[in-house]
């Protein structure tokens, strides 16, 4: 498993085991909730979560593997409200917690919020909102 | 054009052996490490003479190592007024690669801690006595 797969791993598994979790974003069809990473499916109909790298990967200033990632996670919904209440839930689920990650990886500093994001996006005719913000992912693996 | 044989800190490892207790190597999460060799000079130009000269008396060294603090079981063995044997083996360890060695007595260690970052610590010290293992030794 790469980095970026275990970070994407480590945010869904501390989103999914917050106690707050929305039941707005329960597939009932698949019984998965929708948090994605990088891409939606297609047929995938908002609410949902996801997240993207944005910038940084391997620090590499001491002999341990260093990572300081930025990933943006956002919740996308057709309503405003709605995205605006998945974004205070990744707040809550993910600013200053620490994340289970697979592959060695563990956070050494807490996950720290940076900038806030919002868009919104027309497509096909129906207003789509994204709402959350930039989170700094740091963390260290003491197994390489 | 960049030196084929350019040298970096990607092997580099320093072991410390505290009197009465058992080697343990001190970079593992090492960000920066420092030695300086220093010789001490008397000034002897005679009066009527217009260029200094000067003559060497007695050499020393210090360094200096800083890590990120991991609550490092070891950290104990590194705090000021210990004494120990520090070896410098700046490509690694391994039969015939290079290696300097010392009595080393720890002065100063330091702690920075950042709220959002992570604490790193400096651990300096100076070489007491002469080098036991002198630059251009090998490890057996």
């Amino acid at each position: 498993m790469n980095q970026l797969q275990a970070i994407y791993t480590g945010i869904r598994s501390r989103l999914l085991s917050d106690g707050a979790l929305p039941e707005i974003l329960l597939d009932v069809s698949q019984s998965e909730y929708k948090i994605f990473a990088n891409a939606a499916p297609g047929d995938n109909l908002a609410p949902y979560i996801i997240m993207n790298q944005i910038y940084g990967g391997q620090i590499n200033t001491c002999p341990v593997d260093m990572l300081d990632n930025v990933v943006r996670v956002v919740g996308v919904s057709t309503d405003g409200d709605e995205a605006e209440t998945l974004a205070q839930f990744i707040h809550m689920a993910l600013h200053r917690n620490n994340l289970q990650m697979p592959g060695g990886w563990s956070t050494y500093i807490p996950v720290k919020e940076l900038n806030g994001f919002y868009e919104q996006m027309t497509i096909q005719g129906v207003q789509y909102h994204a709402h959350g913000a930039y989170y700094r992912i740091r963390a260290n693996n003491l197994e390489n | 054009m960049a030196a084929l044989d350019r040298r970096t800190g990607g092997a580099h490892v320093v072991r410390f052996t505290p009197q009465g207790g058992s080697a343990q190597v001190i970079t593992a999460d090492y960000t920066k490490f420092n030695d300086n060799r220093k010789l001490d000079t008397v000034d002897v130009t005679a009066g009527s003479e217009t260029s200094r000269t000067s003559k060497p008396t007695v050499e020393g060294m210090d360094f200096s190592l800083s890590i990120y603090g991991a609550n490092q079981s070891w950290l104990v063995n590194v705090l000021p007024r210990v004494q120990g044997v520090l070896e410098i083996m700046e490509d690694g360890i391994g039969v015939g690669l290079p290696i300097v060695e010392f009595t080393a007595l720890l002065t100063d260690f330091s702690r920075n801690v950042a709220f959002d970052g992570a604490v790193e610590i400096e651990i300096k010290g100076m070489r007491q006595g002469a080098m036991s293992k002198e630059v251009g030794s090998v490890q057996a």
